[in-house]
């Protein structure tokens, strides 16, 4: 996308934190709300294939890429699991 | 490529987005590209896979095939409610309601923490009549790269009254009493007093959050509940599917806890069969006339509520 109006002013977000974002645009990725390193560490999994869960709240988050790049992310209950086990 | 185009007269900025001319336009049910993908999809057009290549699935958040906004000046996402294809945010069950606001939250957090997106943007809508172009139930948020017009209002708002704008709202309408729709522990539900759109609601947080990601468990779920006991009214106000246009409001990205989470709706309908356009004083004017008093849609809208339970 191009703006006739650059330079609009991107500011941090309070408590938040930009790291990740370009792994993010390219299949990586973002930091989990905890803080840990995405992902414990390990390096980025290929792409099309589920990435290791993270969790929101009750939900468990499985990251994936379509065949053209485009993210996909699947949200679930992780309440079940926690329930269950 | 999109592009944005600044307009000096109005002062707002116009998105360019000239390849959702070619968006997928009303598919028939086989061809729904928001369902699972079906066992033995193949290639063929008859049989290609979704946009979700999983059989089953509760909530889905995928990029845009064609976005509103794209990198490096901000995203497009589409969020699928349920794999269940005749269902509505009103049918879904409350717990995927309580589940899709903290995917909301997820999704508010992981955009605005983009340095290209200043104001996370969700929404629904919801009917052909506000020009939905497919029926799964969904919605979409857009990762803007600007504070759009509307959510700026609302911070001006704030600067002319001294102080946090719904809060005051939400303390007259509780006062006054006559167009409050929905109480729960988290949030009101009401018609606001001035009122555009015949059947329009604000669901407005009981406590200051200024985003998502300040509730509690509790509160997202109470929101969840109102949110979906207002649809769930919309649909038995009149006995048909209820178009609407449903928006979240909350805090810009920038850090500064500007605002106050609420959600609006704006249903186009202003009886059982006749809508309200948008036609020379709304558009030219910026004024709009209202051809009913919000008291007595807010009393219709309760009877509506309650006999949808």
């Amino acid at each position: 996308m191009v703006s006739d109006r650059p330079g609009a002013d991107p500011r941090e977000l309070a408590g938040g934190s930009r790291a990740g974002q370009d792994a993010q645009r390219h299949g990586g990725a973002a930091p989990t709300p905890r803080g840990e390193p995405p992902d414990g560490g390990m390096a980025p999994a290929p792409r099309s294939e589920p990435r290791p869960r993270e969790r929101e709240g009750p939900l468990a988050i499985a990251r994936s890429r379509k065949g053209d790049g485009r993210a996909l992310i699947l949200y679930s209950d992780a309440r079940t699991g926690d329930e269950a086990g | 490529m999109n592009s944005l185009r600044f307009d000096e007269l109005r002062g707002e900025q116009v998105d360019y987005a000239i390849h959702r001319q070619e968006r997928t336009f009303l598919p028939t049910r086989e061809h729904c590209p928001l369902c699972p993908t079906r066992p033995g999809a193949t290639s063929s057009p008859e049989r290609e896979p979704t946009e979700i290549p999983v059989p089953a699935f509760e909530i889905a958040v995928f990029d845009n095939r064609f976005p509103a906004f794209e990198p490096p000046l901000g995203a497009a996402e589409v969020i699928v409610y349920t794999d269940d294809h005749d269902a509505s945010f009103g049918t879904l069950a409350p717990r995927r309601a309580e589940e899709l606001m903290w995917v909301w939250r997820h999704r508010y957090r992981e955009l605005g923490a983009r340095e290209d997106v200043d104001y996370v943007f969700i929404f629904e809508n919801r009917g052909v009549e506000v020009g939905v172009t497919l029926h799964h139930p969904h919605g979409q948020i857009y990762g803007i790269p600007f504070l759009p017009p509307v959510p700026a209002l609302e911070l001006v708002a704030d600067e002319r009254l001294g102080g946090c704008t719904p809060c005051a709202l939400l303390a007259r309408e509780l006062e006054d009493g006559r167009r409050v729709l929905i109480e729960n522990d988290a949030v009101v539900v009401f018609v606001p007093y001035a009122a555009r759109w015949a059947y329009e609601a604000h669901v407005v947080l009981r406590r200051h959050r200024a985003s998502l990601l300040e509730c509690e468990p509790a509160e997202l779920a109470g929101l969840a509940a109102a949110l979906q006991s207002l649809t769930r009214g919309y649909d038995a106000l009149f006995e048909r599917r209820f178009p609407y246009v449903m928006v979240v409001h909350q805090a810009p990205t920038d850090g500064l806890r500007r605002g106050h989470l609420h959600v609006e709706f704006y249903p186009p309908l202003r009886t059982a069969d006749k809508l309200k356009y948008l036609a020379g004083a709304e558009q030219g004017a910026g004024t709009f006339i209202s051809d009913t008093l919000p008291e007595e849609s807010a009393a219709a809208l309760r009877e509506a509520i309650a006999r949808a339970g």
